[in-house]
């Protein structure tokens, strides 16, 4: 049995399975890992496709065929349950890590086992870049010094992306499955999840990124989105509310100007100017910041 | 799990680290020199003394993670003592260790094969400490977690012509001239430690690689000579008297 399992969700994209998966191959951590792709259902073409590149990898690699799309959740759950080894990994079809992501993350391992902390109650994420199509690359550092449930409900200093994490088998099953009624966002309440029942998120010294979200809003529905905000705040809506009004407020305004990026990302400004205008009456302070800090960088 | 020791040799294998490639040269294709960046103050640790003297079980147990983790079954860490002083604390705090490596989260027997350097730049007191060693060594472990093989002697050749330049012909080369430069500064007058001569000689071999120079590996006296007289000469230098 390998020591690492990295489970990867896949969707018509054999492309971007083909980017991961190299990037999987040229990591420097020295242990042995299998690769699980659960195929949620694409079109002939784009599987037959994710086949051969999966042919040519010189990864060992599990394929599970889904005959028909499920969605994200439940092609998680399906990657869980297959799951065997010791430590799992995520990456998401179209994201890469950068070639010391592993090692990083085990040396940060084995100093959590020097310091005495349970390991099948932490999740090592790291700082990432974050790279829009057409754009640079951005860094963004994943601060897991401060109030974690807070940081992860306003979304500013932890982000919650499956795809940074590593941690044990058992660590993330401590948590809920994958909530099947959140075709997006899932990653949030998982995190979320992880956190109320006791868990902590850590990463390893240094401000290097470690791996890379290659970000696109296209195609992504904007009130889909906002649905699945409105499943997590009322599934949270005890912790949420534990920080007052003002924290509420901020992270439902928070929530109204990403629902905004994707419609105006989608050729919707008409419904993007609506949550702003949400995000306006939500938290007007916060909403003038964004409206300033916007102008500012022109 | 198992892990290969390299005990003793320090005659070979100090001052100056052998690479990893050398060691693995030496002791196996199978073996590979065992680093623990993650380590607290382990930056400039080339061989494992510190690591598995420093009586601390849960660093035990991170390294018995990292075995498991990083190495495959036919692949093995090895780890070096080169100094180990043979006297018993020594051994309770390495016993300590390897008991330790097993609460690793596979919780599997660990399997110790010792290793020693076959050479005659050995001296036959050392081959006999180092036997006791790891006998005493083999005794204070839990023989539930931890076994012992017989030990490996593992044959150095060291090369004789001119211009070849290995770690190991260095290191004798280094002890070589440091002894001829304690008893040339004895001759003036001045005591230096073993270990400071060593370290004096292995920088300044350093300096002169840099510069693309070697010293003539039948002149070692007359470079100590030389070295010894340049020492003196700079204390000289350096010391200012107050009028």
């Amino acid at each position: 049995m390998a020591t690492l399992d990295v489970l990867i969700p896949h969707f018509n994209d054999s492309h971007g399975l083909d980017l991961s998966l190299a990037s999987i191959a040229r990591q420097t951590w020295g242990g042995s890992l299998r690769v699980i792709v659960v195929d949620d259902g694409s079109c002939a073409d784009e599987l037959a496709q994710a086949e051969r590149v999966i042919l040519a990898s010189p990864l060992e690699i599990d394929l599970i065929k889904s005959a028909q799309n499920e969605g994200r959740p439940v092609t998680r759950n399906t990657l869980l349950d297959a799951a065997e080894a010791p430590f799992l990994a995520w990456l998401d079809a179209g994201d890469i890590w950068y070639e010391g992501k592993l090692q990083a993350q085990f040396h940060c391992i084995y100093q959590m086992i020097h310091a005495g902390i349970d390991l099948d109650s932490i999740w090592v994420t790291c700082n990432y870049d974050w790279k829009w199509e057409g754009r640079r690359r951005y860094k963004v550092q994943q601060n897991v010094g401060g109030d974690q449930l807070k940081d992860l409900f306003v979304g500013d200093k932890l982000r919650a992306y499956l795809w940074t994490l590593l941690g044990t088998r058992a660590a993330f099953n401590l948590t809920s499955r994958f909530d099947e009624r959140l075709p997006r966002l899932q990653d949030l309440d998982y995190f979320i999840s992880f956190v109320r029942v006791g868990g902590q998120i850590v990463a390893p010294e240094g401000t290097a990124s470690h791996c890379c979200y290659l970000k696109s809003d296209v195609g992504r529905n904007a009130s889909e989105i906002r649905a699945c905000y409105a499943t997590i705040f009322n599934k949270h809506k005890a912790s949420l509310m534990g920080y007052g009004p003002q924290v509420t407020r901020r992270v439902r305004a928070k929530s109204d100007f990403v629902v905004a990026r994707f419609a105006a990302n989608n050729a919707a400004p008409i419904l993007a100017a609506q949550y702003k205008l949400n995000a306006f009456i939500n938290d007007p302070k916060y909403a003038l910041y964004r409206l300033k800090t916007s102008l500012m960088r022109g | 799990m198992q892990i290969a020791m390299l005990i003793g040799g320090s005659e070979i294998l100090t001052p100056s680290p052998l690479s990893p490639q050398e060691l693995q040269e030496i002791c196996g294709q199978g073996y590979t020199l065992f680093s623990a960046p993650w380590v607290p103050q382990a930056d400039n640790q080339m061989y494992n003394g510190d690591l598995m003297l420093r009586d601390d079980a849960r660093l035990a147990a991170a390294v018995g993670c990292a075995i498991d983790c990083e190495y495959a079954p036919d692949h093995h860490p090895l780890f070096v003592l080169p100094d180990v002083s043979f006297d018993a604390d020594q051994v309770t705090l390495i016993a300590r260790f390897l008991d330790g490596l097993c609460a690793a989260p596979s919780g599997d027997a660990l399997r110790v094969v010792p290793m020693v350097l076959d050479s005659l730049h050995i001296s036959a007191e050392d081959v006999t400490a180092q036997s006791r060693f790891i006998d005493a060594l083999a005794k204070s472990v839990d023989p539930s977690r931890v076994r012992f093989s017989d030990t490996i002697a593992k044959h150095i050749k060291v090369p004789t012509s001119e211009g070849t330049e290995t770690s190991v012909l260095r290191n004798l080369a280094i002890r070589d001239i440091a002894e001829i430069l304690i008893g040339q500064l004895a001759q003036s007058g001045v005591r230096i430690a073993r270990d400071d001569a060593q370290k004096k000689v292995a920088r300044l071999w350093r300096k002169m690689a840099d510069a693309s120079m070697q010293i003539c590996a039948y002149r070692h006296a007359v470079f100590a000579a030389r070295m010894a007289d340049m020492i003196l000469l700079d204390l000289a230098q350096n010391v200012r008297v107050k009028g």
